[in-house]
């Protein structure tokens, strides 16, 4: 902005220099042509003035000399000077004309009278010899003649001056061009220290310009390597954490899949996870954690460890997601959570699940179409005093639960769409896909190309029993091998069983 | 048709995540009044998480003080979205633009 305001400012003043260079040049190239005119007219005139002069000295002398020796001979120059007079008469005055000197040219006009009258009265007397008082017309004759020079006198005097104020003109010119040229050079010069200056200005603006890019671009580098340091832990975090076997029962297969986002900023705070809490039965989950990155890695691995912290004390769906939204409303400005956590029990073949603001679970079931399970509350950490209700499905045998994250529906954005090509990938598994039915899904969903989000799914389905196993389920003993939770705390989530879950498939338990 | 003055009318449009989440905020941060807030979601037809956590905190801080808040939506894939996280819990969702002022004015 004040670059710009110096440039036009540059700009004017360069403009008015030069402006004023061309028009004072002219202007004093033409003053001083005329001093030169003026001073080659007053020359010229003077030299007329001589001239005539001259004439009329020749005309006095020529019939002085003739009235002397009445010799023909001597009024030569007189004829002579007959004939030219008039001319140079007539060229002084239009010499005196073009010097504006009026009251000269009347001068001239008197001297040609004058003149007139002495040829007349005296030349002509005197060459005629018509009179013998010669010293009479000679003495009227001097008069004349100093008539007439008094005439030529008065002109040469104006011409003088003419001379001397030319001179004060010429003086005029010099101190005029002096002006001028300091004028025009200082003007020149301040054109010239403007541009400087508009010139450092821009440097320095372009410096200024170019430090900033620089620095943009070093920051920009940091923010990318802190970006790409940040992805690979969020990544390793979710690695780290989730990776845990899932148990292998007899009477459940559970399968599950993890891909984490492709672009770095994606990878968040999708998880899954599965126990054996003992006489064929599971405690499962999974999540998602609003956000993305290390925050969400990270609030992720609390939750997650919350839930199991949860569930030793207490199985009941509904309160364990009562339990970790108490804690999650405890943390100042902590994302939210959805998920939905339950329990499958394979000798009842029946599942209880709560969910907090997570899309909701798909029940297979053999020789019918997938069904879309209810929704639950809002998701954990939104309010105190969210109620979040167990849900009771008594589902058959060979029934199949999907549990999944957000990104698997959401793919498109549309998840009307994404809903609908799970559901159709649910009901597509074929018998030999069961056992990996977490990635059969996601393959038919997405086949090569990988999720924008995190996309986390998990599958528990109940192994059809064989006839003599269906009327006596057994028990797994508590010591169970490949089982993830510690045996002390196992045998917590053992007592707390019955309470946990209750017989009535229907009853749906409000918690507080 | 135009709601009274009395009513914070909050506009979003598009697809909501989490690179508009300042966006977001600040609409609707612009209303801290008393007034009733309708949030005139008819043009959004995607929410992310982070979105909807936006929408569920200021609704249920508007409820803590008392403030209705109504939202508008007509979109059924971002309805079905509202559903997923229980927006509809946590405060009043519309179809219909007449019923959302309505329930605005009565309350």
């Amino acid at each position: 902005m004040q670059n710009n305001r110096l440039l036009v400012v540059w700009a004017l003043v360069f403009v008015v220099a030069l402006a004023a260079l061309v028009f004072g040049g002219f202007a004093i190239r033409k003053s001083a042509v005329s001093v030169i005119d003026d001073e080659a007219t007053i020359r010229t005139t003077r030299g007329l003035l001589f001239a005539v002069l001259k004439d009329q000295l020749d005309e006095e002398t020529a019939v002085r000399g003739f009235a002397v020796t009445h010799q023909r001979e001597f009024l030569e120059p007189y004829d002579a000077a007959r004939e030219t007079m008039p001319v140079q008469v007539t060229e002084l005055e239009a010499q005196l004309q073009t010097l504006r000197l009026t009251s000269d040219v009347t001068a001239v006009e008197d001297a040609k009278r004058v003149n007139d009258e002495w040829v007349s009265s005296v030349a002509l007397v005197v060459i005629e010899g018509k009179t013998h008082d010669l010293v009479g017309v000679q003495v009227s004759g001097k008069r004349l003649v100093d008539e007439f020079r008094v005439d030529m006198a008065a002109i040469d005097h104006d011409l003088s001056d003419q001379y001397a104020l030319l001179g004060q003109r010429s003086q005029d010119e010099v101190s005029n061009f002096t002006g001028f040229v300091l004028i025009a050079g200082g003007l020149l010069l301040a054109a010239a220290l403007l541009f400087t200056a508009f010139q450092v200005a821009a440097h320095q603006r372009y410096e200024r310009v170019q430090r900033q890019a620089r620095d943009a671009e070093r920051r920009e580098e940091t923010v990318h390597a802190a970006y790409q340091a940040e992805r690979r832990i969020a990544q390793n975090l979710q690695e780290a954490i989730k990776q845990r076997e899932l148990p292998v029962l007899p009477s459940i297969a559970l399968s599950a899949i993890y891909v984490p986002a492709k672009e770095e900023a994606m990878v968040g705070g999708d998880w899954y996870d599965a126990f054996d809490i003992g006489a064929g039965r599971i405690f499962f989950t999974i999540g998602d954690i609003t956000g993305h990155g290390i925050d969400a890695a990270v609030a992720m691995s609390r939750v997650r460890s919350s839930v199991l912290s949860a569930a030793l004390r207490d199985l009941d769906p509904a309160g364990v997601l009562a339990r970790i939204n108490q804690e999650q409303c405890e943390g100042r400005d902590w994302p939210l959570v959805t998920a939905i956590v339950g329990v499958a029990d394979s000798n009842s073949y029946e599942i209880s699940y709560a969910s907090a603001g997570h899309p909701p679970p798909i029940l297979l079931e053999p020789g019918v179409d997938p069904a879309l399970l209810e929704l639950g509350s809002l998701p954990l950490g939104a309010s105190k005093s969210t109620v979040y209700v167990t849900h009771h499905v008594r589902a058959v045998p060979d029934a199949m639960l999907v549990l999944y994250t957000d990104g698997v529906v959401e793919q498109t954005r549309n998840v009307i769409t994404g809903e609908r090509a799970l559901v159709h990938a649910v009901g597509d598994l074929t018998k030999a896909e069961r056992t990996e039915a977490a990635r059969a899904i996601y393959d038919r969903i997405f086949g090569a190309q990988a999720g924008v989000d995190d996309i986390a799914i998990m599958t528990v389905a109940f192994s059809a029993p064989r006839r003599s196993d269906a009327a006596r389920p057994v028990a797994r003993p508590a010591s169970a091998p490949a089982d993830p939770i510690p045996p002390t705390a196992q045998s917590g989530i053992e007592s707390s069983r019955n309470a946990a879950v209750p017989s009535d498939a229907t009853q749906r338990r409000r918690v507080a | 048709m135009n709601p009274e003055p009395s009513i914070g009318v909050i506009t979003l449009n598009g697809e909501l995540d989490i690179a508009r989440k300042d966006e977001l905020r600040s609409a609707l941060s612009v209303t801290q009044s008393a007034h009733p807030v309708l949030i005139d979601l008819v043009g959004v037809t995607y929410a992310d998480s982070t979105a909807l956590s936006e929408l569920l905190r200021f609704s249920l801080e508007a409820q803590e003080r008392n403030v209705p808040v109504a939202l508008l939506a007509i979109s059924p894939q971002f309805l079905r979205v509202i559903e997923y996280a229980r927006l509809d819990q946590a405060l009043r969702v519309f179809t219909d633009r007449e019923r959302a002022l309505e329930y605005l004015h009565a309350s």
